[in-house]
């Protein structure tokens, strides 16, 4: 039996007789075949001596029973990973940091506990996924949208407690920023309620996020100061329509005026979630293309750029989403080309215009995440496309954060791409790269570097480039806002100010809410006082 | 829909009933986690189906979009279905095996989301001889 880092095989015997008490004894996971099911399943260190595995799993169905489980690993100091529906894939799946903690899988914990399409909020379980909610919410008609992350597999909790993120309109888009109210089971099993929750008898716990006194919910993301059971979210109600249109542009440089005239779009609420990209990604397996981009950087920017004047493909383009009024949408589309028709010459395609809501048949083939659908289209990334080529076993995301601006775009090209070539590997970026535009008031330039099953070696040097581009983004102040657990002690040391003082307040705080250190020992950096290096 | 038996119809209806979302279905809520299996053999497909529904054809559906059923395009050329529940090869073992190990970007999924009752049953269901 794999036992915790600390914790005698008898005390953890005992834990686990009174976590079986807890939640029913079929709901306790000791057995190798069941706990080999909480590793990463895209682990950068599968197969590896060093790959986080975990000694068991409990699985309570309601809050009394996450008390009772958190109690027990309280009074046996045993580690705990809470998960929600695990699928955190990429950025470390259902894993803890620590190896051999038992991870508090929440899946089970799945109602819907309400949906007001009148004030526009929703208040769940970790164990409810986008699924489920989109479902909950469509079979009985009401009329929000959620904000769905790619796999629609993943828990809005789950999600936003990691600063995951969506697709639709502004700060809907920031799950973590669109929550609103948290219950909470602290390290010695007592449940806590934030904002409007901590007011018995109220009724806005959704509604008002602040109630009084200081705000607290961050320290429950990308943190470890115990098991969020609930959460409030505020849902976008649904729009009558949605127009997408494109820009295209001719000059690589014209991305800094095409952005800053997007930012005003956007952070004026005109737009919904602008897709930058590139017209030249249809054209990157074109030999002289290819050629083009083998050149050091510079070289390959302006040839890149002689290449697509000379081929009339434009260089950078964007899609803009509207979403609203019929009548609004087409004035906003207008107004957009009235704006971004000053950079010389632009042009512009009408893709589609949609009125909700609409038959299965036609969102079949658009973009369904921009418009709240979840689904699990993002898979085709890395997946097998010819016979003889298996595809990826997975991936790890990169993602800087890096300035909301066209400067920034050329200079994170440049970066990445000649930090790539030092490492003499295959650039995961090129000059004509555009950023992720999820973050309401950001950018991420996020890849994904692939992950494989069985060859250790190609996860080593994987590891490496990421460890280089994560060093190499951080000394020009660039740092991740999420990473998987084994590069989260890597990113968190770059935020570094005044001698790692974000990090110490952390653990000044973990030490008095969490002093045996039993909850997520090691997320988002911040280890229990017994576990410091 | 992949309604494979005459009994499962009004499963089936019932479902489409939603109609006008592309991702319809139960809510994992609703579709529960089976302690034990179904007795009689109609009750066990039946319960695969709202297994399969719920698990697999997010990602193994009909649709060409659908990265399960491009990536077994791809790897198969038409040689044998994309789609699971056109195979006529998937044995009860096979699939057990897929769903608890994964294979290639499909990650392996836990018994709090399939229970070995409802794989058993979703294994029954995409057997040869449900056909």
């Amino acid at each position: 039996m794999a036992v915790p880092p600390g914790v005698s095989e008898r005390d953890f015997s005992d834990a686990l007789g009174e976590f079986e008490r807890a939640v029913g004894s079929e709901w306790v996971f000791t057995q190798a075949e069941d706990i080999a099911l909480y590793r990463d399943a895209y682990s950068p260190l599968q197969g590896e001596d060093s790959e986080i595995l975990v000694s068991a799993a409990v699985a309570p169905e309601t809050t009394e029973q996450v008390q009772a489980v958190v109690r027990t690993a309280n009074r046996y100091r045993i580690p705990i990973y809470p998960i929600s529906t695990g699928r955190n894939l990429g950025y470390g799946g259902s894993a803890p940091n620590l190896s051999g903690s038992v991870v508090l899988d929440l899946k089970r914990m799945n109602r819907v506990i309400e949906v007001d399409d009148k004030r526009h909020f929703a208040i769940v379980e970790p164990g409810v996924s986008y699924f489920d909610l989109y479902r909950h919410i469509q079979d009985r008609g009401l009329k929000v949208w959620i904000d769905t992350p790619d796999p629609g597999w993943g828990s809005p909790i789950g999600n936003a407690l990691d600063h995951g993120v969506g697709y639709t309109y502004g700060l809907y888009r920031d799950h973590f920023n669109s929550h609103c109210g948290m219950e909470v089971v602290l390290p010695n099993g007592e449940i806590m309620r934030t904002g409007m929750g901590a007011l018995p008898g109220s009724d806005t716990w959704a509604e008002y996020r602040y109630g009084f006194g200081p705000h607290v919910d961050g320290l429950f993301s990308q943190g470890n100061f115990g098991v969020v059971t609930k959460m409030g979210f505020w849902l976008l109600p649904e729009p009558e329509a949605y127009l997408s249109g494109t820009v295209t542009v001719p000059g690589r440089n014209d991305i800094i005026e095409l952005i800053e005239i997007v930012n005003q779009l956007e952070h004026t609420g005109l737009i919904g979630m602008p897709n930058y990209g590139t017209p030249l990604q249809a054209h990157l397996r074109d030999p002289e293309v290819r050629s083009i981009l083998e050149q050091p950087f510079a070289a390959a920017a302006q040839a890149l750029e002689r290449w697509a004047r000379g081929n009339d493909t434009g260089y950078f383009s964007c899609e803009l989403q509207f979403y609203g009024p019929k009548e609004t949408v087409q004035a906003n589309w207008r107004y957009a080309q009235r704006l971004l028709g000053e950079i010389p010459g632009a042009r512009f395609t009408m893709n589609h215009e949609l009125e909700f809501p609409l038959t299965a048949e036609q969102a079949e083939g658009l973009h369904k995440v921009a418009l709240g659908i979840p689904n699990l289209e993002i898979f085709n990334i890395g997946r097998r496309t010819e016979p003889g080529t298996p595809g990826w076993d997975g991936e790890v995301w990169f993602s800087p954060i890096i300035p909301k601006s066209g400067a920034a775009v050329l200079e994170a090209q440049e970066l990445f791409t000649e930090t790539f070539r030092e490492l003499g590997m295959p650039s995961f970026t090129h000059p004509a790269s555009t950023p992720a535009t999820w973050m309401y008031r950001t950018f991420i330039f996020i890849m994904g570097l692939p992950v494989s099953r069985s060859d250790i070696s190609a996860n080593q040097r994987m590891r490496e480039a990421f460890t280089r581009l994560a060093n190499a983004g951080a000394e020009r102040g660039w740092g991740e806002y999420r990473t998987p657990p084994v590069f989260q002690d890597l990113v968190m040391s770059h935020y570094s100010f005044n001698d790692h003082a974000l990090r110490r307040f952390s653990e000044t705080l973990k030490d008095a809410v969490d002093p045996n250190g039993i909850i997520s020992a090691g997320r988002g950096g911040i280890w229990p006082k017994h576990l410091r290096g | 829909m992949g309604c494979r038996l005459f009994g499962l119809a009004l499963l089936c209806i019932s479902v489409l009933s939603y109609g006008q979302v592309p991702e319809d279905g139960l809510t994992s809520r609703e579709l529960g986690i089976a302690a034990s299996l179904p007795e009689s053999r109609v009750a066990i497909l039946a319960r695969g189906e709202q297994v399969y529904d719920y698990w697999c054809k997010t990602c193994h559906g009909a649709e060409a979009i659908k990265p399960g059923t491009g990536a077994l395009q791809a790897k198969y050329q038409g040689n044998v279905p994309a789609v699971l529940v056109e195979r006529n090869d998937l044995q009860p073992d096979f699939v057990k095996l897929m769903v608890r190990q994964g294979i290639s970007m499909m990650p392996f999924f836990r018994p709090t989301e399939i229970s070995n009752p409802d794989l058993e049953a979703l294994a029954a269901f995409l057997a040869p001889d449900a056909r």
